[in-house]
């Protein structure tokens, strides 16, 4: 049936677009072939080497963006005080139940989580998943001009810990901030490693659907807390 | 810019009256003509012009909208600058005309030369004449009100407003959504008077609020629902096409 | 499917008359107006933006055929399945189909105006499977068992009192709930649905078709929740949602938040490439991407109205619509309102089924001035009305007052002896009507002006007699 539908749509449409006769373009006139790969490299260390002159430019203003759509920024000089931002973090929201992305960073903090007594959620149990009072993660890269983080789902990366638990904390780098959208998507494009989600984070959720009055904390998480360390 | 000003002096000016304001505001037509010829324009006016065709254009009947528009190129095709107290007939000719004609490229070039001359008349001031004082007083607190069409799709914005604000002894008010449609839009007013009015009636407050005594407009169109509200509720705000303004002495 | 005739005028009536829906439109648009002129005006290059947006849409639509069979590979490529739906009832069952195969019994929704399209909640919900719409709007809509007013805020027409007091009535909640509240009760609520549902259907915004990625655009995060908790995400998208290259999204966001909401960016937005990967902690299992046409293509067909096609539903012809303002969503007659419904319902569900729509506008022009991929509504509107008045079923709808009144305004534009005449007898005929050079209240069809408004007089001296005493002075 589907078969049938499918060649039927595309049959409307080109006798829609182009008229009975239908003459086609050659695929390669609608859609060029990619650019050569040693162009594309030359701009990807262009566009870096840009982006880590500007770094501290734009990592002030991704804060100042992050913070206008209601995150909570901290920036901590090196590993052992951003742990230290996530240990007080923790108390402060008299955490019990955490989920976490497997990263090096945060393999250091689990030892430490486990020191305390605290308990790691399964992100491949949902209910346990509800139950996550803090979800960390890491952050791929940064948008400055939006104040945008963007986490790309991998094994060690799950799409769920930073949705489901009530606090997000997002640990990022401060390298991985691109100065626009546009910058953004040429290096993900070209990024090696296909992902079967990526997702542009801005601010805690909110709502607007009462009378435009802004509400956060809907579905996703209420808080969500960046940690940057160079 | 002093040679564009007299070339366009001696260029005859015709004047598209547009059937509203022949049939019930000739004293928009008198002042416009008043107006002119203080500014040394020489003018005629093409007896036969009738309407350009909107009313059937916008309520789908282009064909009968077509022949009427016919006429209005056969009236207006020897005429120089052709001027009209009304962006929106202006629009017409200048914009939907094409769209009316897209099938026939016979008729591309008459429409282009003739949309080439065809001028709102503030814009013609403005523009064609670069006049914005035309010694005009008038004592009163004036606000102004964009008609749709002059102002998106002809762009005139502040063509108006230079010459309202050069009028001695106007106080200009920018009033509240002076941008905002009155809800005249032609056929609309009467096939769905009740959303209208209740455009209108927003209009009507933001008037009012603007503390204005006078409200000045580019389309009889606009004032006729704008000044039949005003009427209607007893509202000592008067209405006035710009002309009018820029005739009084 | 809708098969009444929608009629505006007396959808709109109620609407006028309602003081509380009166207030909640004037609110809403004032604010979305205000949002969307600051974040545009932020923005240097916004026209060059808006430029960029409709050439992609433009080329898109003239080669969509293509680019869906690329779409195609590429989603196959990823690990997903394409189903393709020439109408509303195939989309129906082919999404029916894959509920019933994998046993579903409930499912979570995010907001999609397509499913809305096709009535997809009854299709569920008639083969027994629970189904939950998750956007605070939506829900908010689903209980009140309306429909949505707005394409961005569902709920647009009801004050946050409206909302309380449906929430008490049907969840029986505290009377007198405030907004934080009332969300509050909606997450607790639906949290509980997402962990229980066996799948999730989300509409789509953008499809790239050399990725295969869809791209879903949300502030609340349910979206994210529909497509990340349930075993089973279909994503339902019109034909037109189709994007050449990845980097188009940019382009996209950038014109569609600010348009919409006034924000840069929105909350969250998902880029989401096939089902879980067999390493993916979480995620799908499948994936599931209905392509439908649903009249799409006879859209396509008709080239002077196929920009219609190149709108990305951000609502800003609503917010900015002064007819939206008055009337509200609901009198549109159905799920698309405001300037884009005008132009979009009469296409898709056939211009016999809403002739009035392509005239429910005073033809301001104020919506394409905003619209993020410059569509030109008000000539799309022109060329529908022709359509109208073209057609069969038009000719029938057209009363015959009107047909005889257009005859007679062109024959006595064409004659202008026979205009004088009209002139001169209208003069005369006046009288009896006349009080203080003003018409207060004239006999059909006139009274649909009077009944509202002063009609002026007919001059005595119409301005060609004028003109010969004056030309010379």
């Amino acid at each position: 049936m589907s078969g049938d539908s499918r060649k039927e749509i595309l049959r409307r449409i080109k006798t829609g677009l182009r008229g009975p006769s239908n003459t086609i373009e050659e695929k390669e006139t609608i859609f060029p072939p990619p650019t050569d790969g040693k162009w594309i490299q030359q701009r990807i260390t262009e566009v870096r080497e840009r982006l880590e002159e500007k770094k501290w430019d734009l990592i002030n203003r991704f804060i100042d963006e992050i913070t206008k759509a209601g995150g909570r920024v901290m920036v901590g000089r090196g590993e052992d005080e951003i742990r230290g931002f996530i240990t007080r973090l923790i108390e402060e929201y008299n955490a019990k139940l955490l989920a976490m992305w497997e990263s090096d960073l945060l393999i250091g903090l689990r030892n430490l989580i486990l020191d305390k007594s605290l308990q790691l959620a399964s992100p491949i149990n949902k209910d346990e998943m509800a139950r996550a009072d803090i979800g960390i993660t890491g952050t791929d890269f940064a948008i400055a001009e939006t104040g945008t983080i963007v986490l790309i789902t991998n094994e060690t990366q799950p799409r769920s810990i930073s949705l489901i638990p009530p606090i997000h904390i997002a640990v990022m780098r401060s390298n991985v901030v691109v100065e626009n959208l546009d910058e953004l998507f040429f290096l993900v494009k070209n990024r090696s490693e296909p992902t079967s989600c990526m997702t542009f984070i801005t601010g805690p959720s909110r709502t607007a659907d009462i009378e435009l009055n802004l509400t956060l904390g809907v579905h996703g998480p209420k808080e969500l807390i960046v940690l940057i360390y160079p | 810019m002093d040679t564009s000003k007299k070339d366009s002096i001696d260029i005859k000016t015709s004047l598209f009256i547009t059937c509203l304001v022949d049939i019930f505001f000739p004293q928009v037509g008198e002042s416009m003509v008043r107006v002119l010829k203080s500014l040394g324009v020489e003018i005629d006016f093409p007896e036969d012009q009738t309407c350009c065709g909107q009313p059937a254009f916008n309520s789908g009947f282009h064909h009968d909208a077509k022949e009427v528009a016919k006429r209005f190129l056969s009236v207006f095709n020897r005429s120089g600058f052709i001027v009209s107290p009304s962006g929106s007939c202006t629009s017409m000719v200048r914009v939907f005309y094409k769209e009316l004609f897209k099938n026939e490229p016979k008729m591309i070039e008459v429409l282009d030369n003739i949309s080439s001359r065809t001028y709102e008349f503030s814009e013609f001031l403005v523009n064609v004449l670069r006049v914005e004082d035309v010694g005009a007083i008038y004592n009163g607190k004036v606000t102004y009100h964009d008609s749709c069409h002059l102002l998106r799709e002809l762009r005139i914005k502040d063509e108006p407003r230079k010459l309202i604000k050069s009028v001695k002894g106007v106080e200009f008010i920018e009033m509240n959504l002076h941008d905002a449609c009155c809800g005249f839009g032609g056929t609309f007013s009467v096939k769905f008077p009740d959303v209208s009015a209740s455009i209108l009636d927003e209009k009507i407050e933001n008037i009012v609020k603007s503390g204005a005594d006078t409200i000045v407009s580019t389309d009889m169109g606009c004032l006729m629902q704008i000044g039949g509200a005003l009427s209607r509720r007893g509202i000592p705000i008067k209405t006035m096409h710009i002309a009018e303004l820029l005739a009084s002495r | 499917m809708e098969t009444r005739r929608l009629r505006f005028e007396i959808d709109s009536a109620s609407a006028l008359k309602n003081q509380n829906l009166q207030k909640a439109l004037r609110n809403a648009t004032d604010r979305f107006r205000a949002i969307r002129e600051r974040a545009t005006g932020e923005i240097k290059d916004w026209e060059d933006l808006r430029r960029r947006a409709r050439e992609i849409k433009k080329n898109t639509i003239e080669h969509i055929d293509q680019y869906l069979e690329i779409l195609e590979e590429s989603i196959k490529k990823a690990g997903g399945t394409i189903h393709w739906a020439r109408d509303g009832n195939e989309a129906c069952s082919i999404i029916l189909d894959i509920a019933r195969k994998n046993k579903v019994k409930s499912v979570v929704k995010s907001k999609s105006m397509a499913t809305e399209e096709i009535e997809l909640n009854q299709a569920l919900e008639g083969a027994g499977i629970r189904v939950v719409e998750t956007d605070l709007g939506e829900y908010i809509v689903q209980i009140a068992k309306e429909r949505p007013s707005h394409i961005l805020a569902p709920a647009i027409h009801k004050t946050k009192e409206d909302i309380a007091r449906l929430f008490t009535e049907r969840l029986n909640t505290q009377p007198n709930l405030e907004p934080e509240q009332i969300t509050k009760v909606a997450r607790e609520k639906l949290r509980g649905e997402f962990l229980s549902a066996d799948m999730g259907i989300s509409g789509v915004n953008f499809a790239v078709a050399e990725t295969g990625t869809i791209v879903i655009i949300e502030n609340e995060g349910n979206a994210r929740l529909s497509t990340t908790i349930p075993r089973i995400h279909i994503a339902l998208m019109g034909i037109e949602k189709v994007t050449p290259k990845f980097e188009d999204i940019s382009t996209f966001l950038n014109v569609l938040f600010r348009s919409a909401s006034g924000q840069k960016i929105s909350a969250y937005v998902s880029f989401i490439t096939g089902p879980k990967r067999k390493s993916d902690a979480d995620g799908p299992e499948e994936f599931h991407l209905v392509i439908m046409d649903n009249g799409r293509s006879e859209i396509l067909a008709h080239e002077e109205t196929r920009e219609t096609l190149y709108c990305i539903r951000c609502g800003a012809c609503l917010n900015i619509c002064p007819v939206y303002r008055k009337v509200g969503g609901h009198s549109y007659g159905w799920i698309y309102s405001g300037p884009i419904g005008a132009i979009l319902t009469p296409q898709l569900l056939g211009i016999d089924k809403a002739p009035d729509l392509p005239f429910a506008s005073s033809l301001c022009g104020a919506c394409k001035d905003v619209c993020p991929v410059k569509i030109d509504i008000p000539r799309v509107l022109l060329e529908l009305r022709k359509r109208v008045k073209d057609s069969k079923e038009g000719r029938k709808n057209t009363g015959f007052g009107e047909r005889i009144a257009v005859r007679l305004w062109r024959f006595s534009m064409e004659h202008k002896i026979i205009y004088s005449l009209v002139s001169s007898l209208s003069y005369i005929v006046q009288k009896p009507w006349l009080k203080n050079g003003r018409l207060r209240s004239l006999p059909l069809p006139f009274s649909r002006w009077t009944n509202h408004r002063d009609f002026p007089a007919v001059s005595k001296t119409p301005f060609r007699r004028m003109w010969r005493e004056i030309k010379d002075t």
